[in-house]
C-alpha cells in the first residue's frame, strides 16, 4: 500500500474551470492542484457549489457546454485531458473504459427504457470488440460482484424493477464493467438510506480490492469519509483549502473551514445543545476573490486573510493546508500574545 | 393480460354505445323536414303517413333500440337529401378507401419529415436550424390553413405544371401537393413535441451517465434519447392519423377529391338526419379505435406499462 501510493496516477496541476453565465463569468475552479496516488481511496469534501463535483467532471470531459477550462493541465498516463475536444474525447477511449463514475441518484441515472443487462452490455460493447452474447456473460459477472443475486433474470429487468439501492449497484456494476484504473463517485450514497449507504460503501470498498480501483469519492457527508478514505481534501469556493491522511484531517484540522466544518458534525455535538452551524454564505464566484476564500464568514480571521491568499503551508509531508495560521510569522505573533 | 384488454375494449365499446345514442337523440330533435326531398308539396296527413312509416313516431327508446337492431345488420337507413333514397352505406363505403389512402400517405410523410425536424432542431438547439425551425411551426399554427393550402395549390400546379383539381388520370405525382398540404399541420406538431422531448430527455441524468460510459454522442442521440423521446408521441399517432382523415375536408374540395371529407357539412347543411348520423357514428368509432390503438402501442413500446389494472411508476 505505502509503495503504490507513491505512484501518482492522476495529476492535476492549477486547473481553471470557469462558466459563461447570464453574460457573466464564474470562476468555479480557482487554480486548484492535486495528486491523486494509484490504488488510494480519495475524498473530496465540501458544501454544495464548492466546486466539487465540477473538479471532477473534467477527469471525464464532462463539463456543462457553458464551462470551460481556462488553464491548467490533468495528466493522465500521458494525456493531458484539460487539452481534449469533444471529439477526441470520445475517441480517447477514457472515458468508461479507463475513469468511470457513479452518479448520484440511482433513480434516475439509468434508461428506464432499456433493460438493466442491455445498458451494461452496451458500455462493454462500447469498449471492447465482442460479440453480444460475450457482452452479456461479462455483463452477468459484473452484476454478481455487486450482488445483485439471481442475476440471469435481472439482467432482463427494467430499472423500475429494482429498489434505489439494487439500481445503485446496477450503476456500480456499469462503472466497473470496462475495469476501469479510476472510479470517481459523485455522492453515490446520498439518495439512499442509512442502512442501504453503508450496504453500498462495503461493496465499494470490497470491488476497490478486487478490481485494484483508485477511487475520488465526493461528498459532503463527514461520516461517509471516515469510514471510506485514506486521504480527504477539503475545497471551499473552487479551492482546496486543505488535505491530508484522514487522520489528520479528522484530529489535527489546520484551516479554519475544516475546523468549522467538522464542528458541525451531529455526532460531537452535545445532547441538548444547538448543533454547530457555520454562519454566512460561501462568497459569490463571479469576481476576483481576494485573500482567504473563507475569511468573512470566520469569526477569528486575521487581517491579512481579507487582503492576500494564503499559500499552502506543509503540516507533515502528506498535511497540508492554505491559512495563514500555519504562517511561522503568526505562530511567533501568537506565543507573543499568549 | 388478455382480461384487461377484453375489459378495456368492452369499455370502448360502451363509450361508442353512449356517443350513438347522444348523437341519435340529438338528431331527432332536428326538423323533420330534413327526412323528405319535398317537404313544401305534402299535406300534413301525407307527412304523419310518412313518419309513421318510417318509424319516427314511435317513441324515443323504441326507436332506439330499432336503430340498434338494424345497424346490427349494417343498415343505416338511406339518405333523404344528397342522394334520394340510396341507402347511407352505399354513399360512404366508395368514398371511405378515398380518404384514407390520403390520410395514411400523410401520415407516413409527416413522420418521414416531421421526425427529422425535430431531431435537427434537437441538434442545432439554439442554433440557426433550430430558429428557422421554431419559425415554420410557429408559422403553421398560427397561419390559418386555408391561406397555405391555397398558396400551395396555386404556385405548385404552376410549378410543377399539373392540374389543380382531382381528375380520372392524375398520376401518382400528382397526389403530392395534396397530401403535402394535409401534412404540413402534422410535420409541425412532430418535429414542436419531438425536440420538446428530446430535450427533456437529454437532460436527464441517464443520458450523462451514458456519456460517462464512454459513447458516441450518436449513440446516446438515436439509442438513448430518440427513443425514449419517441414513446409518449406513438401515443398520438393513432389519432393524428384519423384527424387527418377526418380533417381532410377543405384539402379534398379545394381539389375535388371524391373522399368522405365534405360530406359531413353536406349533409348537415342539408339536415340529411339519416346520413350526419352515420358519417358521426363513423368518427367516433374511428376515434375510439384510435385511443385504443395508442393505449396498446405504448405497452408494446414501453416497459413500464402493462396490460393490468395498476400501472407501475408511470
Amino acid at each position: 500500500m505505502e509503495n503504490n501510493k507513491t505512484e501518482v496516477i492522476l495529476s492535476v496541476k492549477d486547473l481553471e474551470v470557469k462558466f459563461k453565465l447570464r453574460g457573466k463569468v464564474l470562476h468555479a475552479i480557482r487554480k486548484v492542484s492535486l495528486d491523486i496516488y494509484k490504488g488510494e481511496v480519495i475524498a473530496i469534501v465540501g458544501e454544495s457549489g464548492s466546486g466539487k463535483s465540477v473538479f471532477t467532471k473534467n477527469f471525464l470531459g464532462l463539463l456543462d457546454s457553458n464551462g470551460f477550462i481556462s488553464g491548467g493541465s490533468i495528466m493522465y498516463g500521458g494525456t493531458d485531458l484539460a487539452k481534449l475536444s469533444q471529439k477526441k474525447w470520445e475517441k480517447a477511449g477514457i472515458r468508461g473504459k479507463e475513469i468511470a463514475m457513479i452518479m448520484q441518484d440511482p433513480m434516475t441515472s439509468l434508461n428506464p427504457l432499456k433493460s438493466i443487462g442491455d445498458q451494461i452490455a452496451e458500455a462493454i460493447m462500447t469498449h471492447r470488440k465482442i460479440s453480444k452474447s460475450e457482452a452479456k456473460l461479462e455483463a452477468i459477472k459484473c452484476l454478481r460482484d455487486v450482488e445483485i443475486g439471481d442475476e440471469e433474470r435481472r439482467y432482463k429487468q427494467y430499472p423500475h424493477e429494482f429498489s434505489g439501492g439494487m439500481r445503485q449497484r446496477v450503476v456500480i456494476a456499469m462503472a466497473i464493467a470496462c475495469n476501469p484504473k479510476i472510479l470517481i463517485c459523485d455522492e453515490p450514497t446520498t439518495a439512499l438510506d442509512v442502512t442501504i449507504q453503508a450496504q453500498v460503501l462495503k461493496l465499494i470498498k470490497n470491488l476497490k480490492e478486487k478490481y485494484n480501483l483508485t477511487v475520488i469519492f465526493i461528498t459532503h457527508d463527514l461520516g461517509v469519509v471516515a469510514n471510506i478514505a485514506d486521504r480527504v481534501a477539503v475545497m471551499y469556493a473552487g479551492d482546496i483549502v486543505e488535505i491530508g491522511n484522514s487522520d489528520e484531517i479528522f484530529y489535527d484540522p489546520k484551516h479554519p473551514y475544516t475546523k468549522a466544518l467538522l464542528k458541525s458534525l451531529p455526532n460531537i455535538a452535545e445532547k441538548g445543545n444547538d448543533l454547530h452551524s457555520i454562519k454566512g454564505t460561501p462568497p459569490s464566484l463571479f469576481g476576483e476573490i481576494v485573500g482567504d476564500a473563507f475569511a468573512p464568514r470566520n469569526p477569528e480571521a486575521l487581517n491579512i486573510d481579507y487582503v492576500e491568499t494564503p499559500p499552502y503551508f506543509e503540516v507533515s509531508p502528506t498535511h497540508k493546508a492554505k491559512t495563514w495560521l500555519l504562517d511561522p510569522r503568526y505562530k511567533k505573533y501568537n506565543g507573543e500574545q499568549s | 393480460m388478455v382480461k384487461y384488454l377484453l375489459k378495456r375494449i368492452a369499455r370502448s365499446l360502451l363509450t361508442l354505445i353512449i356517443i350513438i345514442t347522444i348523437v341519435f337523440v340529438l338528431v331527432r330533435q332536428m326538423p323533420i323536414e330534413g327526412y323528405f326531398d319535398n317537404f313544401d308539396k305534402l299535406t300534413d296527413a301525407q307527412i304523419e303517413t310518412k313518419l309513421d312509416a318510417m318509424g319516427l313516431n314511435d317513441p324515443m327508446p323504441k326507436q332506439i333500440i330499432n336503430f340498434y337492431k338494424n345497424l346490427l345488420k349494417g343498415d343505416l337507413g338511406v339518405s333523404n337529401k344528397i342522394q334520394r333514397n340510396v341507402p347511407v352505406v352505399d354513399i360512404l363505403l366508395p368514398k371511405l378507401p378515398v380518404s384514407i389512402k390520403l390520410g395514411s400517405a400523410s401520415l407516413v410523410l409527416s413522420l418521414l419529415l416531421g421526425i427529422p425536424l425535430g431531431i435537427l432542431m434537437t441538434k442545432y438547439k439554439g442554433k440557426f436550424f433550430d430558429k428557422f425551425g421554431t419559425v415554420f411551426i410557429v408559422f403553421i399554427q398560427a397561419a390559418p390553413a386555408a391561406v397555405y393550402y391555397l398558396f400551395i395549390q396555386h404556385y405548385g400546379t404552376n410549378l410543377f405544371g399539373i392540374p389543380m383539381i382531382y381528375s380520372e388520370d392524375v398520376s401518382i405525382f400528382w397526389w403530392l401537393l395534396p397530401v403535402f398540404s394535409m401534412s404540413l399541420g402534422n410535420i409541425a406538431y412532430y418535429g414542436m413535441w419531438l425536440r420538446r422531448y428530446m430535450v427533456d430527455e437529454l437532460n436527464k441524468d441517464y443520458v450523462r451517465l451514458a456519456r460517462a460510459k464512454g459513447l458516441s454522442e450518436g449513440k446516446i442521440m438515436f439509442k438513448h434519447v430518440f427513443k425514449n423521446a419517441f414513446v409518449p408521441m406513438v401515443q398520438y399517432i393513432p389519432t393524428s392519423f384519423l384527424n387527418t382523415v377526418i380533417g381532410s375536408i377543405y384539402v379534398e374540395s379545394l381539389y375535388s377529391i371524391n373522399g368522405m371529407g365534405g360530406l359531413l357539412v353536406k349533409s348537415v347543411q342539408q339536415s340529411d338526419n339519416n346520413l350526419v348520423q352515420a358519417i358521426v357514428l363513423l368518427y367516433a368509432t374511428v376515434g375510439i379505435i384510435g385511443l385504443l390503438l395508442g393505449d396498446l402501442l405504448m405497452v408494446f413500446i414501453d416497459p413500464r406499462i402493462t396490460l393490468s389494472e395498476k400501472g407501475g411508476d408511470r
